[in-house]
């Protein structure tokens, strides 16, 4: 049995980690209530953040963890709650970023865009292009009830079409990810997160072989305009 | 004063899969820090070797201390200072091909040519990678070409 409970957040001195830190709390929760965004919970919830909320799950961490490590590789509590630590903080980041730009626009809503925007400004650009082909896929799959719908590009239709007809065969990501923010669920819900995780491993296989064909038929493309 | 904001639905779910990313490409370099140290167990002193030495990671250099405890690790280290910002180099040069070759990425530039070799020899293994969206990024070796 893997250990390794949570710990308090230690805050940092500044008013700006408070702002990322409500920002990033409005993100928990938007996915824990998995409705459309509300303003009345975020300002409900705003001042009360929850221990378990401070974090994300470090049972759904650990197992992103191995599998991107040889079988052989093992990992020490201390790193596991090292790294549950770091993710929290890029999301803050990352969100803080986005929220700042949204703000300086004037606009009440903080879309994907933004988020996207945020991450290539903070030197994440190579997460741009897998998170925008994975949004298009996303939209999709939620058809009308996307709220913010961007056109894409020219190229990206090209490559969307290609990979809609695999997509036909991948589940909706979205159910799969809600298991990512159990946050809110009492620790001992991590058990009943089991069954969930054999769905994950299913989903990731599709997933997987989704990308392949995509590498493969974005290939081409890219060789004759080199 | 903390303005009243609302989020679009979509960015719960592209958080997730941003943060599945970065938890994954954090976890990586760390294992690469502990292998090319003879260990099989990746420690925290690991990550933050690679915060400290990843310029996209430096926004983490703050929860590093309390958590190693002994910061004084690293300031018995102060000889290798030059040969961290070597690696911080070749590591932004390559920062695309972080999956392409790994192992060669620590290398020195002059094996460049290497580096881009082993990424031709890895395209065909895509499919038997574990991580899904570090496939992705093997796109951008093609491009370099």
């Amino acid at each position: 049995m893997e250990t390794g409970g949570f710990h308090g957040y230690r805050k940092l001195p500044n008013t700006t980690a408070g702002l990322k830190l409500s920002v990033s709390d409005m993100n928990m929760r938007q996915q824990v209530a998995s409705s459309d965004h509300s303003a009345a919970t975020g300002e409900e919830n705003e001042c009360t953040v929850r221990e378990q909320d401070r974090f994300m799950p470090i049972a759904n961490v650990i197992r992103i963890m191995r599998k991107i490590l040889p079988p052989h590789a093992k990992i020490s509590d201390d790193a596991k709650e090292t790294i549950q630590e770091c993710v929290s903080e890029y999301i803050s980041f990352i969100t803080g970023e986005a929220n700042e730009r949204c703000q300086r626009e004037q606009r009440k809503t903080i879309t994907a865009e933004d988020v996207l925007w945020a991450m290539s400004k903070l030197g994440f650009d190579d997460y741009i292009e897998p998170l925008t082909m994975y949004l298009h896929r996303y939209r999709e799959l939620e058809g009308d009830r996307t709220s913010m719908r961007g056109e894409p590009l020219g190229k990206r239709t090209v490559e969307y079409a290609t990979l809609g007809v695999a997509t036909a065969f991948v589940p909706p990501p979205y159910h799969h990810h809600n298991g990512y923010f159990g946050a809110a669920m009492p620790m001992g819900t991590y058990v009943r997160e089991a069954p969930p995780n054999t769905a994950s491993s299913h989903h990731h296989h599709h997933h997987h072989h989704h990308h392949a064909r995509g590498i493969s038929n974005a290939h081409e493309p890219n060789a004759r305009s080199i | 004063m903390f303005t009243k904001q609302m989020i679009s639905s979509e960015i719960p779910m592209l958080m997730s899969k941003a943060c599945e990313i970065f938890i994954q490409e954090l976890t990586f370099r760390a294992w690469m820090h502990a292998e090319k140290n003879n260990k099989s167990i990746v420690q925290p002193c690991d990550v933050a070797k690679v915060i400290m030495q990843t310029d996209t990671m430096n926004f983490l250099t703050e929860i590093i201390p309390n958590n190693l405890g002994d910061f004084s690790v690293f300031d018995a280290k102060e000889e290798n200072i030059a040969n961290i910002a070597e690696e911080n180099e070749v590591s932004l040069s390559f920062t695309a091909g972080f999956m392409g070759n790994p192992m060669m990425k620590m290398d020195s530039e002059e094996n460049a040519g290497n580096i881009v070799e082993g990424n031709q020899a890895t395209l065909p293994y895509t499919s038997g990678f574990m991580g899904n969206p570090m496939n992705m990024m093997n796109m951008d070796n093609v491009r370099m070409k």
